[in-house]
């Protein structure tokens, strides 16, 4: 069991049979089940034992051939920082390939929107409430591709092929 | 300059302090003293021709200090570094926006075959799409190989040719020094102190 102290709190809270903790090299993961995310994530904002107050990214994983068994084909990680008592805490859900939708968080933390829009253009993830679920790096030649996922060819398709040359003349 | 007296007649050629050339020549020569580069530095070869640019290695001895930042002032391009497909359409742009007779460096691995970036988001060499004059291999080539390249575009601008040409130089710069087995290693006192130290 782990001796991260916001465990304890959390399982208080919501129950052991929805809180999955896995401590791997000093790094404390809970897994929570999608339709608890942002209650878990308001708690850990706003509960002063707590104070995870910044959100340092937001991720997703393709867990397809993992070698260990995972609850399922995604992953979205949220890696939370309480500034004040200089803790970590990174909070999972997983998504199965037929219901690929989670809740944003941009209504406690702002600073989700982008990284928000990063997972959702690179896995296919889409963030339900998001205020502007544009796509935001890539080109439109990924126009409904998902780069990231392990399906897709690391070589692409066609995309880095499709340009027109300019010669001497042209120019 | 290829100076040519001997069309005077013998008398005026000793007496006056005059050379005659032709046009071409003379545009020619001043061009390549002038090259105007702009940097296209995506990665970090970019930072390598920083150094090239400044007072180690001094690009300004080949008259190539003078670096913009916008195409339409420029007449040589360094394509430094990985390109992207969303950059692409940017760098033709760039290309189709400077001034004839313009020349492209395509400096590094990266920008000349993708380089080990073999993935969906980079274009596998440059010259798929724009045409590239000197290829430099490296990751990232050393500065004695960028000057040698500029040393090569020179070469072609001083032919005079103002015609746009109609074919890339496609001239590859190879590394000259042969690198060392770890074996050999050099002994402390041989490894040659930087310049600052010397005098
Ligand atoms: S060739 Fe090497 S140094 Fe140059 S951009 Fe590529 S990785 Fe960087």
């Amino acid at each position: 069991m782990s001796d991260h102290p916001t465990v304890p709190l959390l399982i208080e809270k919501f129950g052991q049979q929805h809180i999955d903790v896995r401590e791997f090299n000093g790094n404390t993961t809970v897994v929570i089940p999608k339709s608890i995310l942002v209650d878990v994530i308001t708690f850990l904002y706003n509960d002063p034992a707590c104070g995870y107050k910044q959100l340092t990214d937001v991720w997703g994983v393709d867990y397809l051939d993992y070698p260990e068994e995972q609850n399922a084909r995604f992953g979205v990680l949220y890696p939370l920082l309480s500034i004040d008592k200089n803790r970590r805490i990174i909070i999972k859900v997983f998504l199965s390939e037929d219901d690929l939708t989670v809740p944003t968080l941009n209504g406690i933390y702002k600073g989700s929107e982008w990284s928000e829009r990063e997972t959702a253009e690179m896995y296919g993830i889409t963030f339900e409430g998001h205020p502007d679920p544009r796509r935001i790096l890539l080109c439109d030649l990924f126009e409904g591709k998902y780069p990231l996922r392990k399906t897709y060819p690391l070589k692409g398709q066609g995309e880095r092929e499709s340009f027109t040359p300019i010669t001497t003349e042209s120019a | 300059m290829d100076g040519n007296r001997n069309n005077l007649p013998d008398a005026l050629a000793d007496k006056l302090p005059i050379l005659t050339t032709t046009l071409d020549t003379a545009v020619g020569w001043c061009r390549k003293y002038s090259l105007w580069p702009m940097p296209f530095a995506t990665a970090c070869c970019g930072i390598e021709f920083m150094a090239v640019a400044c007072s180690r290695f001094d690009l300004a001895r080949f008259g190539a200090e003078a670096m913009r930042f916008t195409p339409r002032q420029s007449d040589l391009l360094f394509v430094a570094g990985r390109v992207t497909v969303k950059m692409l359409p940017v760098l033709q742009r760039i290309y189709q926006q400077m001034c004839e007779p313009k020349w492209v460096v395509s400096m590094g691995a990266c920008a000349s075959t993708g380089g080990v970036f073999d993935t969906y988001a980079v274009v596998q060499g440059i010259d798929q799409y724009v045409p590239v004059d000197v290829y430099i291999p490296g990751c990232p080539p050393r500065p004695e190989q960028l000057i040698e390249g500029l040393m090569q575009i020179q070469k072609i601008a001083a032919e005079g040719k103002t015609q746009s040409r109609s074919k890339p130089l496609g001239v590859v710069i190879e590394p000259k020094r042969t690198p060392v087995p770890l074996s050999l290693k050099p002994k402390e006192e041989d490894i040659l102190k930087p310049p600052g130290s010397m005098c």
